[in-house]
């Protein structure tokens, strides 16, 4: 195993994390869990609902499938 | 390499999945939530997933390619079923927030393992090709 290919899987997990990081971390603490907190998590979920803008972008269009690299 | 990214993103997975069951915490009863954790640890893992999924479509969007074939049927299955797998896990999500029965929670938890197992199918696609090999 590589060195790079160790920071860059490293990389990959903490871009995953930072994206939920606030959520997360409220969940496992052992404080409480803000209304803010909350309300963010509750805005996440409802971009998923239909209608919602989670689905929206190109990327979750239908792709043609490239020939075989 | 592929071992310890499998372990982060399982550890973030099952992170998420104990985080339905959790007692870490409490909530801010004046919350949306209203100290309702089961809920709350529910839409984490539903927030999660699809942030993980999400980097995997987006990721075979920008580099498909260079991917192989089974790469990209795998993303554009992912891209036709995952708007209802998530309306499906929020349908039963919102029916346990009015009857939360322990058939709901199970109905509910069976949706959110659909959600998991997508994370899963992701997760090894993007460690076996977004990462450099060696």
């Amino acid at each position: 195993m590589e060195a790079a290919a160790i920071i860059a899987a490293i990389e990959a997990a903490i871009t995953i994390a930072e994206k939920l990081a606030p959520i997360i971390q409220a969940a496992v603490s052992k404080g409480e869990i803000s209304v803010e907190v909350q309300a963010a998590l509750d805005a996440r979920v409802a971009a998923l609902r239909p209608g919602g803008t989670a689905f929206a972008g190109a990327e979750w269009k239908q792709q043609p499938t490239p020939p075989a690299v | 390499m592929k071992k310890l990214l499998s372990i982060l993103t399982f550890a973030f997975i099952i992170g998420g999945g104990a985080l339905t069951q959790t007692s870490c915490g409490t909530l801010d009863k004046s919350g949306v939530y209203a100290g309702d954790k089961t809920l709350y640890g529910t839409d984490v893992v539903i927030s999660s997933s699809y942030e993980l999924i999400h980097s995997f479509v987006l990721f075979a969007y920008q580099n498909s390619e260079n991917l192989p074939p089974e790469v990209n049927a795998a993303a554009n299955r992912i891209r036709a079923q995952a708007p209802q797998w998530f309306s499906t896990a929020l349908a039963l999500r919102d029916a346990y927030k009015l009857n939360p029965t322990s058939e709901n929670n199970s109905r509910m938890q069976q949706a959110l393992d659909v959600l998991r197992a997508a994370v899963a199918e992701s997760a090894k696609y993007l460690v076996a090709h977004q990462l450099p090999t060696t």
